[in-house]
């Protein structure tokens, strides 16, 4: 047995490798391990970058969808919505749009915040350009040249004018035609203001049939004068019933 | 020569032992790996995993919500004559558990065994949807149906047929 044990030469050698093979499992399952907590890392990672908010998502398409609808709150057709309604937006019509006390929701015009329920802060932007219609009443003396019989031509279409006449003591004004059609006539004389139906396809022209002549001031026009600016309509809905889900407001 | 002997037994009991030692160091690096692993399955399946696929389940709800939200919107057409019949497609299960996805109160909510996983998201139907109803099961294929009654218009979610 000892003689055996006097046989192999280098003992000390072979408990070195003994070692070695210890030095080696630990370092394999260091490598191992770090690899592993690396791993997590990433997929924490990737785990925290699905958070998108899907739900703030479909309520901020929603409501966008609701707000420039036909028959929505504030719209007169289709992505054309107006202005003054817009303007008067209440938390109301955003409720019914889809806001609540868990998505928080703000409507602005161009960056300018209209109507909020709640404080969106961050959460998911949906834009859309949309057509603001404004509409204002526009008051207008045209100049009237060639006295008797004389004719005038207003750069605006539109489907109404309020005619105001007022001709001076000694002239009638007998008859009014637009677009060769009559439209106002009394043998006795117009005086007053007149409400008349015009073509919204062509230029606004009078012609007045008149006994003496008529003068700048005689006839004033007002009508409904629409305008159209396009706008970027954004709408924010920002979850606070969960965590996280950043994003950009407005 | 005694000294050296004594030595040299001292010497040679080491080596004696070097059959040991293998075997010792062999069972030692055995139990190491056995007791690694071990650890290894009892963290990633004691938390890290179920934790991932509670995390997946819940977004994955949400989206699945949110998706058919907006399914359900975009399936009432903007006459409020028109019906119409539109099938929408659903996981057949989260987190390996079928749900339910439920109407009431004008919103869509998600009925699952997990309570991390669901939620509710609002509807916003035209002004002539007098009602939304009904329900879908993850099992059964999904389907909106848009009905005209005398009130006005009712949004029902039916289970359809393959």
């Amino acid at each position: 047995m000892r003689r055996s044990c006097h046989t192999t030469t280098s003992g000390t050698h072979r408990v070195d490798r003994g070692m070695s093979t210890l030095i080696a499992l630990v370092a394999a399952i260091t490598v191992v391990t770090i690899t592993l907590g690396g791993t997590m890392v990433i997929v924490e990672d990737a785990f925290r970058e699905t958070r998108r908010g899907d739900a703030e998502r479909a309520v901020a398409i929603q409501a966008s969808d609701r707000l420039v609808a036909a028959g929505g709150p504030i719209a007169v057709a289709p992505n054309v919505v107006n202005g003054s309604e817009l303007s008067n937006l209440t938390a109301g019509d955003l409720r019914r749009a889809g806001a609540t006390d868990r998505f928080a929701m703000a409507v602005s015009v161009d960056g300018e915040r209209v109507q909020a329920v709640g404080d969106p802060d961050g959460g998911h932007v949906v834009r859309r350009i949309v057509l603001v219609q404004s509409s204002e009443r526009a008051v207008r003396t045209p100049t009237i040249v060639g006295g008797e019989d004389p004719e005038l031509t207003v750069p605006v279409r539109t489907d109404a004018v309020a005619l105001t006449i007022t001709p001076p003591p000694n002239t009638t004004v007998t008859e009014v035609r637009s677009g060769g059609r009559v439209v106002l006539a009394d043998p006795g004389g117009l005086d007053g203001v007149y409400d008349v139906e015009t073509s919204p396809y062509r230029t606004l022209a009078f012609a007045f049939e008149t006994t003496g002549p008529l003068a700048t001031g005689d006839v004033e026009l007002a009508y409904e004068a629409t305008d159209r600016d396009r706008a970027i309509l954004a709408v924010t809905v920002d979850d606070q019933g969960s965590v996280g889900g950043g994003g950009e407001a407005v | 020569m005694t000294g050296s002997d004594a030595a040299e037994g001292g010497a040679a009991g080491d080596r004696c032992d070097r059959a040991l030692s293998a075997v010792v160091g062999k069972t030692l690096e055995a139990g190491i790996v056995v007791l690694y692993i071990s650890m290894l399955i009892g963290v990633l399946y004691g938390g890290v995993v179920p934790e991932y696929q509670a995390t997946t389940g819940a977004e994955l709800g949400e989206r699945v919500l949110a998706e058919s939200a907006l399914e359900v919107q975009s399936a009432v057409p903007a006459d409020p004559d028109a019906t119409a019949t539109v099938h929408h497609d659903l996981p057949r299960s989260i987190d390996n558990e079928p749900y339910r996805v439920v109407a009431r109160n004008d919103s869509l909510a998600m009925i699952h065994e997990d309570r991390a996983v669901g939620g509710e998201v609002p509807l916003a139907l035209p002004p002539d949807v007098v009602r939304i109803e009904g329900e879908w099961e993850s099992t059964a294929p999904a389907v909106v149906r848009v009905e005209t009654t005398p009130a006005g218009r009712v949004v029902r979610l039916e289970a359809g047929s393959r």
